[in-house]
């Protein structure tokens, strides 16, 4: 296949590196501080705080209480850490709260605002939005690693540099493990204002964090968005045959070029009538097969233009990925 | 969903119509004589004829012998038979149809193809031959359906100015019973030397066209390309063995296209339009080669949309008439006339 031609233009912040702490909470904490301060510090459109809780103190003025570890408190009900940050490129107040809800250092919630953003809060209490979509609950977003195992984690993180797109993914030793996606979409359909979606997972296991059978065919659809009606999940979309989702995942390659297919990727509503419909697609975020594997790059002539990662293409800098 | 982008510009001959003589074999003639006629006709990049043969007389020497019903001559001892070229289509691939059924069977066809425009001999008792040629198929039904009624037939010609694909909507009594097309596939995948398809579609016996252009009837093979009876669909490409290539879509799900969810997108009320790629897939117990499968490319300016509107219905719905609906099918359109089908 011809390779693709990109939409955006990106800035990166990838093969970020973890510490080997020793423990749990180290290793957690400082890859935590490194990405919020990754999404703070973009060149153009960086993310901006909207509000943040260190568990002794909270605040919805902007001010970032994430200085050190020692800010990063986790608990299920007694105070506890959160932060809000919004990324008005994609809606004025488009925005997610990180929650660290769970006594463990491993986890995480994740919760999307698509256009109202976030208010309220506590220093026991995140924030709420009137259309807030939780995309993770309590969940390891870096994989269940020991801190006390001494292999360091990974981030990267993507941000287009008209900051409707940010991309994150966690990887510990040598695997996808999270991921985020928070995007404007491409060519949303006229009507729907305020067109903002999220994709995100915590970690699902060895190579299947983004494999293709944990995001399509997933009813009703793994995508957080905010129709005009109510919420409205969407579901990805992709070119197919009968054999599906062929030929992105064929069980053989395009074999008269001896290349892998890459294929766009929509997006689909199809539960509350009123809303149903394709209504647009993802910016540069593409399937492929799953014969390459995660760290494999587009071309194959070690330019690293577009990097794999289990079922999935993005758009890549050029260097080497470090996954662990 | 917002109007695709037009991969080409095109030209139109559309709403041409036979007489109606009192012979249904001369009807047919007649509006095969004006295809040939509109694909030769195009004010931009248009068809040549390489040779003709009348029954009476042949050439090769660029002369079209088809001028008249009366010079298409089905097989007795001799018939009647076309080559065009097209110049844009693969940088001069030619097109062969031919009369060889019998004077019993005047409503069939052969169409066959040549990449490389290769086609070379033919006499008034045998169609010229090529190395590289392709059989579309021999002895099929096309614009007629069953037997040869006297009847109206409408047929529609659409060329992109750069010649490149040319595709033909065949129609009578409220139906559209064959579609044609002649055409270079859009980002063909590299290593095939010769990314050009022709396809041959029609209702064969059954004078109905309930599944012909039906996005199902595309990818189910409903239409088996052994196609019994002298009907069949067929996309046919020069690989290094012809092969047969189906069509993909835009799916939402496991065995669920995306506009198979028969609505209009309800926040814009606009009609979904999926780009159609092409696969070389196995098909209907024909084994494809090993070597050769896999994504070909995608049909240059061709959709498919969901089953609610209708055959002749205009995409958008504003009278600007820009897209035409064609079954499950929707095709780019001239901006003014509307669609007659017999």
């Amino acid at each position: 296949m011809i390779l693709p031609t990109l939409e955006k233009t990106w800035q990166y912040n990838v093969n970020i590196l973890g510490t080997t702490s020793g423990t749990d909470k180290g290793d957690a904490d400082f890859i935590t501080l490194a990405i919020k301060n990754a999404l703070l510090a973009f060149g153009l459109f960086p993310w901006v705080v909207v509000g943040s809780s260190n568990s002794v103190a909270f605040n919805m003025a902007g001010t970032d209480l994430w200085t050190t570890g020692a800010d990063l408190v986790r608990d299920n009900a007694a105070p506890h850490s959160w932060i809000v940050l919004k990324q008005p490129a994609i809606n004025a107040n488009t925005s997610i709260c990180i929650d660290f809800d769970h006594s463990s250092a491993k986890r995480v919630s994740l919760i999307f605002s698509p256009a109202a953003g976030f208010t309220g809060g506590s220093t026991s209490a995140r924030p709420t939005a009137t259309d807030e979509k939780i995309m993770i609950v309590r969940d390891f977003w870096f994989g269940n690693w020991a801190g006390s195992s001494g292999f360091p984690l990974r981030a990267h993180l993507w941000e287009s540099t008209d900051g409707e797109c940010t991309r994150l993914i966690t990887a510990d030793d040598n695997q996808v493990k999270g991921f985020w996606l928070i995007d404007k979409p491409g060519d949303p359909v006229a009507g729907w204002s305020n067109p903002a979606i999220c994709m995100a997972t915590a970690d699902k296991g060895t190579n299947e964090t983004l494999k293709y059978s944990n995001w399509f065919n997933i009813t009703p659809g793994p995508i957080g968005a905010e129709g005009p009606i109510t919420d409205m999940p969407l579901r990805l979309t992709v070119e197919s045959q009968l054999a599906w989702p062929y030929p992105n995942v064929p069980s053989v390659l395009i074999e008269p070029s001896q290349e892998v297919g890459i294929c766009p990727i929509g997006l689909f509503h199809n539960v509350t009538v009123g809303q149903r419909g394709r209504h647009g697609h993802i910016f540069d975020f593409w399937s492929t097969s799953s014969i390459p594997i995660t760290g494999d790059s587009f071309p194959d002539d070690d330019s690293h233009e577009f990097m794999i990662f289990d079922d999935f293409v993005l758009p890549w800098n050029g260097t080497n990925i470090i996954l662990g | 969903m917002a109007l695709p982008t037009l991969e080409k510009t095109w030209q139109f001959d559309l709403n041409l119509q036979n007489t109606i003589s009192g012979d249904g074999a001369i009807d047919l003639n007649d509006i095969f004589i004006q295809i040939k006629n509109a694909m030769k006709g195009f004010g931009i990049s248009p068809w040549t004829v390489v040779g003709s043969s009348n029954s009476v007389s042949s050439n090769m020497a660029g002369i079209d012998l088809l001028v008249t019903t009366g010079d298409i001559v089905h097989a007795g001892a001799t018939w009647s038979w076309i080559v065009l070229e097209q110049t844009g289509w693969n940088s001069g691939a030619q097109a062969c149809f031919a009369f060889s059924s019998s004077t019993s069977d005047k409503q069939w066809i052969d169409l066959v193809f040549s990449p490389g425009g290769l086609f070379t001999g033919g006499s008034t008792s045998a169609r010229p031959t090529a190395t590289d040629e392709v059989i579309v198929g021999i002895n099929k039904y096309w614009i007629s359906g069953a037997g040869l009624p006297d009847r109206q037939y409408v047929a529609h010609v659409m060329q992109s100015t750069d010649g490149a694909s040319t595709k033909i909507i065949g129609c009578h009594d409220g139906i559209v019973s064959c579609y044609l097309s002649f055409e270079n596939i859009g980002n063909p995948v590299s290593g095939w030397s010769n990314p050009a398809i022709a396809t041959l579609v029609s209702v064969g016996n059954a004078d109905v066209s309930s599944t012909l252009m039906d996005m199902d009837s595309w990818y189910n093979s409903t239409f088996s390309p052994n196609g019994g009876s002298g009907y069949g669909w067929w996309i046919r490409a020069d690989v290094t063995t012809p092969a047969f290539l189906k069509v993909g879509t835009e799916w939402h799900r496991n065995s669920v296209p995306m506009v198979a969810d028969n609505y209009a997108n309800e926040i814009s009320g606009e009609y979904p339009l999926t780009p159609i790629g092409l696969h070389n897939v196995d098909l209907s117990g024909l084994a494809t080669a090993i070597g050769q499968r896999g994504k070909y490319g995608h049909v240059i300016d061709q959709w498919f949309t969901v089953a609610a509107p209708s055959t002749g219905d205009n995409i958008p719905g504003d009278g600007s008439k820009q897209f035409v609906v064609v079954g499950d099918f929707v095709f780019p359109w001239d901006g003014a006339t509307s669609m007659l089908l017999g």
